[in-house]
């Protein structure tokens, strides 16, 4: 790919743009609960970038950024351990890593059925998640507000994640897709 | 651990908050268990999309600012504009998740657009925000023909609105939306936010609802969660209050009336459109998905973002019994990707007294003296003999009323059979910044037969 062919530079763009969520929700999973996800997640864009010449168009766009993304990964969780035990070893992260690209798909699918299992949520539910995710914050700020522990909020918050999973799994597979 | 203590787990690990005796534990047990790493990878996905869907600025965000930046590209043809977008595109991405925070605009609203949405402002000042400016100030004016545009206003509220629409901002608390489909979600500090349309008022006692103002038709308002007043501004002006699930059409003399809660009629996000295409949703596939039913329902902004479309337009994925395809029962026909198709659906003798309503047409950027490459999908189902045909044609210009570029009839005869004909091309070299591209049925009878088209694209001739 030539860097100075406007066409070719926006197909890459095209597929970078489109592949965002994935790449998200698999560094997601290899980061569980690590608050430099978004660190990760810039770095691996600039190398995608910068590598975009070895990029050969109609090849596996995703599986590439993918293994470029894997290594940003192992890079960060190699200084990570040295500060604190992280639920990843290299060992599950090869695993993990190995099944992701069959198991992060039909991010498009997901969107759709998550908006109508949001909407068969009561109002309080909708508001703790939308406190969690949209705020960014900890629950501790949001449980004085409502009155209510932290722990209660955590279990909550647990309940409908597990009911939105499942929603979303038994929407997806009633469309005849792979959840 | 059970396997309700291992999703606790798994939760737990993505909040951070896994302690480091269940870390060990967790970790042996995903090793081992591959129904445990599934129930891993749903979370992830799951963690990932409401980060996307709750997030006031999300990795997309940057995404879709990159993909108009993609567009404008194309257009210029400028490599050294390119790069320096490029890189800016990409410090974007990276940063977008360090913005969940971003601050609420100090300006009355800001708005986004889909890809190829097209739109005008009207400013009522005198002196309004630059062109390239996505602010909006008070009293301006919207007029939507083509995609999906989404306002963020002032004290946390948030709309989405699907073309044709033309609205007006008025405050933080107000919006006259005459035309439209559009969806709402309304901050907790805004409550008593006001939609009027010229048959509806409605006054958001917070919560999520959408507003149906479409031309010739009753307006409705469909209560997704919290409580709405929902008043007719003629007539009786009669008045109730809604709750979650409930939907109203306001009918000729302001009296509300009960009618289904269509979830599907409206979008809360702006749709994604991917890759390069010059046609934006070429596949039917970036809006809602159309709910199983026999021959389909009719379309709406919701399942079509990006088009525009006559009352006939048929909008289907699989029948009522699950069958994928068009059609009804287990006959139905698939296009090359199986997915959803776009079908027409006038049922009559002789020329469809009014074509308008069985067209479907989109209008996109070109660059005058191009050449371009149409293609399309198009296939037939007939249960009675005939032979069915769609039109397709290129127009200058940003409707389909302009001068011709090219045509090309694409016909398939109950001979044939049920099923697509192979990919069909056509040709056309733009004299303008905007061309529009039209399919009509032009089908002398289609009485039980309906045409259908999948998998449009456009690419240019180098």
């Amino acid at each position: 790919m030539s860097a100075e062919n406007p066409l070719a530079l926006a197909d890459f763009v095209g597929l970078l743009t489109r592949h965002q969520p994935d790449l998200l929700a698999y560094i997601i999973s290899l980061m569980p609960g690590d608050p430099e996800v978004p660190d990760v997640i810039q770095k691996s864009n600039l190398i995608l970038w910068n590598k975009r010449a070895q990029f050969t168009p109609g090849s596996d766009f995703r599986a590439w950024a993918f293994s470029i993304a894997r290594f940003e990964v192992l890079n960060h969780l190699k200084k990570k351990r040295r500060s604190r035990p992280v639920l990843l070893d290299e060992e599950l992260l090869e695993t993990l890593s190995l099944q992701a690209h069959d198991s992060l798909d039909s991010h498009d699918r997901r969107l759709a059925a998550l908006e109508i299992c949001m909407s068969e949520l009561r109002q309080q539910d909708r508001d703790l998640l939308d406190h969690r995710y949209r705020a960014g914050s900890d629950l501790g700020e949001y449980a004085k507000r409502e009155g209510r522990s932290v722990s209660a909020l955590s279990v909550s918050l647990n309940r409908l994640r597990t009911i939105l999973r499942r929603c979303v799994t038994r929407r997806l597979a009633m469309e005849g897709g792979t959840p | 651990m059970s396997q309700s203590e291992i999703e606790t787990a798994i939760q737990r690990a993505f909040d951070g908050s896994l302690s480091t005796e269940d870390c060990l534990r967790l970790r042996n047990i995903l090793k081992s268990d591959p129904t445990a790493r599934a129930l891993y990878f749903e979370h992830a996905a799951l963690h990932q999309l409401l980060i996307y869907r709750l997030s006031r600025s999300t990795p997309l965000d940057a995404a879709r600012s990159l993909t108009d930046t993609r567009l404008k590209l194309q257009t210029r043809r400028s490599a050294r504009t390119a790069l320096a977008v490029a890189a800016a595109i990409v410090l974007l991405l990276g940063i977008t998740l360090m913005r969940l925070l971003a601050p609420e605009p100090a300006v009355l609203a800001t708005f986004e657009t889909d890809t190829g949405a097209r739109f005008t402002l009207q400013h009522p000042d005198s002196d309004p925000p630059p062109p390239s400016s996505n602010e909006i100030h008070e009293g301006t004016r919207i007029l939507l023909d083509q995609g999906t545009l989404e306002v963020k206003i002032r004290k946390g509220s948030r709309a989405v609105i699907l073309a044709p629409a033309i609205l007006r901002i008025d405050s933080d608390t107000h919006m006259t939306l005459d035309q439209g489909t559009a969806w709402f979600e309304i901050g907790k500090d805004a409550a008593g936010f006001e939609v009027n349309t010229p048959q509806l008022s409605v006054t958001d006692l917070g919560t999520r609802f959408g507003v149906l103002a479409l031309p010739d038709a009753n307006h409705e308002i469909h209560v997704f969660s919290g409580k709405v007043i929902a008043r007719g501004r003629s007539g009786t002006m009669t008045e109730e209050t809604l709750t979650t699930g409930m939907a109203r059409l306001c009918d000729p003399i302001g009296r509300l009336k009960t009618t289904p809660l269509r979830p599907e009629l409206f979008l809360s996000l702006l749709p994604q459109h991917h890759g390069s295409e010059l046609i934006i949703n070429g596949g039917f596939e970036n809006g809602n998905p159309p709910p199983p039913s026999t021959y389909g329902p009719r379309a709406n902004a919701a399942f079509l973002p990006g088009w525009r479309f006559g009352n006939e337009i048929i909008v289907m994925r699989a029948t009522t019994e699950g069958i994928p395809g068009y059609g009804e029962k287990s006959t139905t026909i698939l296009s090359s990707t199986k997915d959803t198709q776009v079908g027409f659906s006038q049922d009559s003798h002789g020329p469809p007294p009014n074509q308008d309503n069985v067209s479907i047409y989109q209008t996109f950027a070109t660059e005058p003296g191009q050449t371009y490459q149409v293609q399309f999908e198009m296939g037939a189902i007939f249960f009675s003999p005939s032979t069915l045909k769609i039109s397709a044609s290129v127009h200058q210009g940003a409707t389909p009323s302009g001068p011709t570029l090219a045509s090309h009839t694409e016909q398939r005869s109950h001979a044939d059979g049920n099923g697509y004909n192979p990919p069909a091309t056509l040709m056309f070299t733009a004299t303008s910044h905007t061309s529009t591209l039209l399919f009509t049925e032009s089908s002398e009878s289609s009485v039980s037969a309906d045409p259908v088209i999948d998998n449009i694209s456009v690419t240019e001739i180098p």
